[in-house]
């Protein structure tokens, strides 16, 4: 799979937060920006904002504070599989604001929703979000805003199962564990590789009984 | 939230303290009545932005007390989320001052008011506590929920004890639990190292303790020959508190400890852990 350039451009950065780019197109993306501008008082923060369908709320995936005494010169973000919207910015709080060339990079992939759900908690039960037979690669997003704070928090685990073979036994291999409200309001798990069977439930421990929204992706 | 690994690059460190007397700029967290937690106070301002790493440091000078402190977050409407639960600090008896220095992998969201609490064994004493946090952290991995604390004895203020018997230098027989079925699935803990409840060593020597997995009579360790020592004018143990380690111990498990010490004269010999395990 080939990559290339999606968009890229040159910021004058702003004490106010500023938009790169905001990808509709379906693919696999990450933001290459130029900090060696910066100076030593310069810092601010990259943040990348996703959709997990369509008609979905937008959230804050992942803000990213940036300092200009690092070691390095370019910030690449975490790829993202991104179906629906990615929108990636820039703000730069401290120092004196300057000229950031940056681009969005992309690989030739046409991510696509699975499946997707709303699902009511019931405290204490493990719920399944699905179970997925076919031979692809997958993941996980889910909508965190619901989630609460507080003396009593909303408390969560997002499970992942596989099986080996489509015969073998099914088995857990990852638990995230998630606790009151957040800020990054969006969680993606890594995405996995699954010739055989591959389950995501999720099991809310404490607090509130909420409404959660989840998508499954898939790239084939 | 993305649960992928996280860049490390370009992090920035904010402290959550306000000035006060003395070397140690901090946050005075008033410690009530004996062994009960005093009101939850302010640590510093709101967060600048998300943290993924906590590094707690709690000092005091005043007296020979057993401190344990909580760290949470404050909601608008006033409750608290606590983050980090009974962090040790041991008594001392000569110098009265010592610092204990905590690291943990934790999220703190944009935006949050920390605040903290303390209790000891003496009330009215303060402590000091300052909090530096880093929007990344040394593994490149999205800050933990919480910490799960094992092992205290809120009713003194301690850990649990572990005491080598008469014989120097040997192994208890037997381990001590320190949690009969840990609460979630633990990836990674942190120990504390009290004194056992002796303010008053007559001597000096150096221990080693093992921390242990699995059921009565199958304990397999996981954590071997950790050395601690002590000397007669600190009293205290040193070091109070144990890098953080990483592991992989089932939600259920039991966990335990024993440890051995050159020195067998009965209260030398013993000292207190705490486990802070994270998911």
């Amino acid at each position: 799979m080939s990559v290339s350039v999606n968009t890229s451009g040159t910021l004058s950065t702003s004490t106010s937060e500023q938009d790169l780019a905001t990808i509709t197109s379906a693919g696999v993306f990450q933001a290459v920006i130029d900090i060696s501008a910066l100076n030593f008082a310069d810092a601010g923060f990259i943040r990348e904002y996703y959709k997990l369908t369509s008609g979905g709320t937008e959230r804050l995936l992942k803000e990213y504070p940036i300092a200009a005494y690092s070691a390095d010169a370019i910030f690449i973000t975490t790829p993202r599989v991104s179906p629906f919207s990615l929108r990636y910015s820039l703000q730069q709080d401290l120092g004196v604001t300057r000229s950031v060339p940056w681009a969005i990079h992309a690989l030739a992939s046409t991510p696509v929703l699975n499946t997707n759900n709303t699902q009511t908690t019931t405290i204490g039960t493990e719920h399944t979000l699905a179970t997925l037979t076919t031979g692809k690669t997958f993941q996980l997003c889910v909508d965190l805003n619901p989630l609460g704070g507080g003396s009593s928090p909303d408390e969560l685990y997002i499970r992942e199962y596989i099986k080996p073979t489509s015969g073998g036994t099914e088995q857990i291999f990852e638990e995230y564990s998630i606790s009151g409200a957040m800020v990054e309001k969006m969680f993606i798990s890594i995405p996995r590789l699954s010739a055989a069977s591959l389950k995501y439930t999720l099991l809310q421990y404490a607090g509130t009984s909420r409404n959660i929204d989840w998508a499954i992706h898939e790239i084939a | 939230m993305p649960y992928q690994f996280q860049q490390t690059q370009d992090a920035r460190f904010f402290t959550l303290v306000s000035s006060v007397g003395g070397n140690i700029n901090g946050a005075n967290l008033f410690a009530a009545a004996p062994n009960a937690k005093g009101a939850w106070t302010n640590v510093g301002s709101p967060t600048p932005y998300t943290a993924e790493m906590l590094n707690v440091r709690i000092y005091q000078a005043s007296a020979a007390a057993n401190f344990l402190v909580d760290i949470g977050i404050k909601t608008t409407a006033g409750s608290v989320q606590t983050l980090l639960e009974n962090l040790n600090l041991p008594s001392l008896s000569t110098v009265n001052q010592g610092l204990s220095d905590y690291g943990f992998p934790i999220h703190v969201p944009r935006s949050s008011q920390l605040v903290g609490r303390a209790q000891c064994t003496t009330s009215g004493l303060n402590l000091v506590v300052a909090v530096h946090a880093a929007a990344a952290n040394p593994w490149g991995i999205p800050g933990r929920a919480k910490a799960y604390t094992l092992g205290v004895n809120s009713a003194n203020s301690r850990g649990t004890t572990l005491d080598t018997g008469g014989v120097a230098n040997t192994k208890t027989g037997s381990f001590v639990v320190i949690h009969s079925a840990v609460p979630a699935n633990l990836k990674a803990f942190l120990i504390a190292i009290g004194n056992g409840g002796d303010v008053s060593r007559t001597g000096s020597g150096a221990g080693l303790f093992d921390v242990a997995v699995g059921p009565v009579g199958s304990e397999t360790t996981i954590l071997p020959n950790f050395p601690w020592m002590f000397e007669s004018t600190r009293d205290s143990p040193s070091p109070y508190t144990l890098p953080i380690m990483p592991c992989d111990i089932k939600s259920g498990t039991r966990i335990s400890a024993r440890q051995q010490c050159t020195n067998n004269t009965a209260g030398d010999r013993g000292i207190d852990i705490i486990i802070y395990g994270l998911p």
